[in-house]
């Protein structure tokens, strides 16, 4: 095995970005680059996340010429595959072989819990970009951990108030899949509608991956509920939704749930079906501000699509990054100082005003989204509402 | 470590019109069942004829479903995607039983799974490098995508009882097919006595071909089928496979009347147990092999 | 022939045991990894090689093996006197369990219910309360050796450890696969009538088998979650049990360094070509296709098809 024998030839090829960047900096002044290591899923199902992420994150670093404070950033990828196992690999070459500075990453919160120990432990800092398992910024958080995405109670604990309070619903079926993150999810829906006068009238965990809603469906049927109350993402999203409206329940029992249940593409392979859900998150494409439309613009121009909200978590992570560095005048040696810096950035976001929680989770403001016709058979998240403004996880158990 | 909260309370009927909400869910079951159905039999009959465990029938599902998603953009009608789908899966299936699978039968079981476990690699791959990574869904067709009042406040989805409609059909030609025709005969010599069909002068090879071609076939129609339901992605197959291996080893490996009865009983079994326990949904049809494998180690419905 | 071997062993372990003097991070950790997976590995083969049981769940006994683990030291008990029993001891308990059903059947029915099994163990570790579902579990800290000098949280000590623990299984698997007991396996491998009539008993065999590989596959697994300090449920999936036999198969069936160097293999290929490529999956089924059709005894096989003249090792 080479890998044995050649310790100090890595074999492994690196996609350097920045590199113009490099050629181009000063003659005589050969700053060394800021390392950006991407741990992130570019195959199988989330592949697509991955790619919004690192397209988002490019656009951010594009805007500055891939160069803060006399620093170029140069960007290492390497597919995740959405495995703990290999996730942590990365993890560690990143850290002990190329030194990076940041790691970015990852889209899947197993992945994330993986990591958590190895990017602590060698102080690098680790922005997570999506993963919003509650642990990561409660009892798990770590001065080296931020996160610019949400946490799992962050969408939904509004969303219960919101339906209670502004919908006048009080009786309501629950449904998720039977994993960490469609529990938390409903839990912290469960907190804000139970509070306001709510009622769970059934409450079902289908395993995830489920193929076939049916059964689930004709028990909801069955309860007639008010409204129904949902998280799916990915396949169990498409599958859900569809077989919803299938079912004919789309006309009888308004459907209601997280945002991820039709953001980005998982809302085109859902077409007409998922007209009239209403849901929570902390952005949607079509948002009317100054930011948000530049945002949109500038990434069409880039990519050639509509960013979804992954790509917006990987922009935001990028401005994060440049903010910090600038503050430290391009300094990454003083962990402190970095660390300072970064619990410090604040900006003006496409989703609103950005900055972060104690336990280093954005603090952001909620909104209620509704899927509807545009028209020319485009089918958008419109913004109805505000559930909660400036709403920061409440980060128990994190002593920082 | 995220904490479970207690077991959720089952969701309890609260009208009186339990009889009818009982007889939607085992429509709901039997419906199910026929899809496993009709993925079951390819199975079963790939190993009943040929001795031959494909663990990638759920690539035919999944090739199938993508294939018709391509038609369907093409502007084909339902029917002609269905057809062209199935035909242009069997051509892949044969092609695959000739460039692979031909050359290690008579080896041993090892050999099957390692080879059959590649495939399920090369064509996730395949299908992602042709038709990308993305979720895609299929269409349902105009016709069939309204649903039906039954039973007081319930309403079923018409495209399911079309999709039942259409196992059934698909089973009852199977059964002609083997019980009426040369091609049948052969089949059934062949999965009882494979020395009887070389001596009664058939290339047993042509024989392999076309029954692997059919197998693969029958796993695309139902991908095909099942894909206005479910969504598209590189390998979609490898849930729903895992249940059909569960069916046909209940139903006793090789035989086509335990696919269908072990169709119908994990089917049923499965949906009522979504519906009733859903936490423990996910281990039923596990438990419930166990135990019918306990009793009967070669199935319900093995040959010899 | 028996002491040019105990020398070839000495070399490879003498090697093993200088990499920590070579390299360090990372590719300490990679070789690790591999020391793991090749007893991972050659524990299937005991099954699948010596005994001709194919089980698709082996994954579920290494998953049993490091979320004992992990439990246990999350539940404060850290001594590594306790832990590596325990979770040696549970995984097979676990393996007997599921052996006396399998073992039941023969063929392909073996080949679904060994699937089946590991799907149920797979489910129970995603939706018990004990295992953190799909976000896993983290482990804090390693278990304390208890011996003065010896800390486990230092990455040489803990690849010393492995390499004694992965040393010693071999060891223990070779001196078995060559008694009386392994060569009655061989023996139900090539026909277990045969072996009936001479008065084994196959079933007794098979199970004993069966546990003991189930027990190194729990040890490969307790390894696995201290080198990671993590476990979730993917590792029990039942693509974790078709990898280690692709493993097996690569390297060569019914020898013992034959897994290990289909785990080197393995291991090394996924991650140079995953560097390479986001389709790495392609390439991967493709050499595991062409390993099947042309190269059945895997590198181990080739490399003693060409010292007796004949390339394949059909």
């Amino acid at each position: 095995m080479s890998w044995a024998v050649n310790p100090n030839r890595s074999t492994l090829a690196i996609f350097v970005v920045g590199l113009p960047m490099v050629l181009m900096s000063w003659a005589g002044y050969a700053a060394e680059p800021v390392k950006l290591g991407l741990v992130l899923p570019y195959s199988a199902v989330y592949a697509s996340l991955g790619n919004d992420i690192t397209n988002g994150l490019e656009l951010a670093l594009s805007e500055v010429n891939y160069q803060v404070a006399g620093r170029p950033i140069v960007v290492l990828k390497q597919d995740s595959q959405v495995s703990p196992k290999v996730g942590l690999q990365i993890t560690k070459k990143f850290i002990q072989q190329d030194k990076v500075d940041f790691l970015v990453g990852p889209v899947a919160s197993h992945v994330a819990n993986a990591m958590r120990k190895a990017a602590h432990d060698s102080k690098t800092f680790m922005i997570i970009a999506n993963a919003g398992s509650v642990v990561l910024t409660r009892e798990l958080c770590s001065p080296y951990i931020f996160r610019t995405s949400f946490s799992n109670w962050q969408p939904n604990y509004p969303m219960g108030i919101w339906m209670a309070r502004e919908e006048g619903i009080k009786r309501v079926a629950i449904l998720a899949p039977n994993y960490a993150a469609g529990r938390q999810m409903m839990e912290a829906f469960k907190e804000g509608f139970l509070a306001n006068g709510g009622e769970i009238l059934s409450e079902q965990y289908p395993a995830l991956g489920e193929s076939d809603f049916q059964p689930y469906l004709t028990n909801i049927a069955q309860g007639n509920p008010e409204a129904v109350f949902v998280f799916f993402s990915g396949a169990d999203a498409v599958k859900f939704v569809r077989q919803y409206a299938q079912a004919g329940l789309k006309d009888q029992i308004p459907l209601y749930g997280s945002g991820f249940l039709v953001e980005g593409k998982v809302l085109s392979a859902q077409g007409q079906a998922a007209v009239g859900i209403k849901t929570a998150l902390h952005w949607a494409d079509t948002m009317d501000n100054p930011v948000s439309k530049k945002f949109v613009r500038d990434y069409k121009a880039k990519f050639g699509e509509i960013p979804s909200l992954f790509s917006l978590q990987g922009y935001d992570t990028g401005h994060m990054i440049i903010q910090a560095l600038e503050a430290t005048g391009g300094d990454t040696s003083d962990k402190m100082r970095l660390r300072r810096a970064l619990e410090d950035v604040r900006f003006e976001s496409p989703r609103g005003p950005f900055k972060l929680s104690r336990s280093h989770n954005p603090i952001q403001n909620i909104y209620i989204r509704e899927v509807v016709n545009a028209g020319y058979g485009v089918i958008e998240n419109q913004i109805i509402a505000v559930a909660a403004e400036a709403l920061e996880d409440p980060g128990t158990g994190c002593d920082l | 470590m995220p904490r479970r909260s207690p077991p959720n309370p089952l969701p309890r009927p609260r009208h009186l019109d339990t009889a009818g909400y009982i007889l939607i869910q085992l429509l709901n079951g039997v419906q199910y069942g026929l899809l496993l159905f009709l993925l079951a039999t390819g199975l079963t009959l790939v190993f009943g004829v040929m001795g031959i465990i494909n663990l990638a029938h759920g690539s035919f599902f999944m090739i199938g479903a993508y294939l018709a998603l391509t038609l369907t953009r093409l502007g084909m009608p339902f029917a002609v995607t269905i057809v062209l789908s199935l035909i242009a899966a069997v051509a892949i299936g044969i092609v695959t039983e000739l460039v692979t699978l031909r050359h290690i039968y008579g080896r041993d079981h090892l050999d099957q799974v390692l080879l059959t476990f590649g495939l399920i690699l090369i064509f996730n791959e395949t299908v992602r490098l042709l038709w990308g990574a993305d979720i895609q869904s299929l269409p349902m067709p105009e016709a069939l995508s309204g649903s039906i009042p039954l039973f007081g406040r319930h309403r079923y989805p018409a495209y399911r009882l079309f999709v039942t409609a259409f196992g059934l059909l698909v089973g009852a030609g199977l059964w002609l097919l083997i019980n009426r025709t040369r091609l049948g005969m052969i089949i059934r010599a062949g999965a009882s006595r494979r020395e009887t069909v070389g001596a009664m002068g058939i290339n047993i090879n042509l024989v392999f071909t076309a029954v692997f071609g059919l197998g693969a076939g029958l796993a695309a129609v139902s991908g095909t089928v099942a894909a206005p339901i479910l969504s598209l992605y590189p390998g979609m197959g490898e849930e729903i496979i895992i249940i059909t291996f569960v069916v046909v080893v209940i139903g006793g490996l090789g035989s086509l009347r335990g696919a269908l009865l072990g169709s119908l009983l994990i089917g049923v079994a499965d949906t009522f147990g979504k519906a009733m326990l859903p936490e423990l949904s996910s281990v039923m049809v596990y438990v419930m092999m166990v135990v019918v494998l306990l009793f009967k180690p070669r199935g319900l419905f093995s040959r010899g | 022939m028996p002491s040019r071997r105990i020398l070839f062993y000495a070399a490879v372990l003498a090697a093993l045991g200088a990499v920590p003097m070579a390299v360090g991070g990372f590719y300490l950790e990679f070789t690790n990894q591999i020391l793991i997976f090749a007893l991972f590995a050659a524990s299937l083969d005991l099954l699948a090689g010596y005994t001709g049981l194919i089980s698709l769940g082996h994954a579920a006994f290494f998953g049993i093996g490091a979320y004992a683990t992990a439990i246990l030291v999350e539940l404060g008990v850290v001594r590594l006197v306790f832990v590596l029993p325990a979770a040696v001891l549970l995984s097979a308990l676990a393996a007997a369990a599921i052996g006396a059903l399998c073992i039941r059947t023969t063929g392909v029915s073996f080949i679904m219910i060994t699937l089946a099994l590991a799907q149920l163990v797979y489910y129970v570790a995603l939706n018990s309360p004990m295992t953190g579902s799909t976000d896993g579990m983290l482990m804090f800290q390693r278990p304390e050796s208890g011996l003065p000098g010896i800390d486990l949280e230092n990455n040489i000590h803990f690849y010393y450890y492995s390499l004694l623990l992965v040393g010693l299984s071999f060891g223990i698997m070779g001196r078995l696969v060559s008694s009386p007991f392994g060569r009655a396996l061989q023996g139900i491998r090539a026909n277990e009538e045969r072996m009936s009539a001479m008065g084994y008993r196959a079933g007794t065999y098979k199970l004993t088998v069966f546990v003991i590989a189930g027990a190194f596959a729990g040890l490969a697994g307790h390894l696995f979650v201290n080198l990671q300090f993590f476990i979730d449920p993917s590792s029990l999936q039942w693509h974790a049990s078709g990898q280690v036999l692709t493993m097996v198969l690569m390297g060569g069936l019914g020898t013992l360094s034959g897994p290990a160097v289909g785990a080197a293999l393995f291991i090394g290929l996924e991650e140079v070509i995953s560097s390479y490529t986001d389709h790495w999956m392609l390439p991967m089924g493709i050499i595991l296709v062409l390993i099947v059709l042309f190269a059945r005894g895997g590198v181990v096989g080739l490399w003693r098809g060409i010292r007796s003249k004949g390339p394949w090792n059909g």
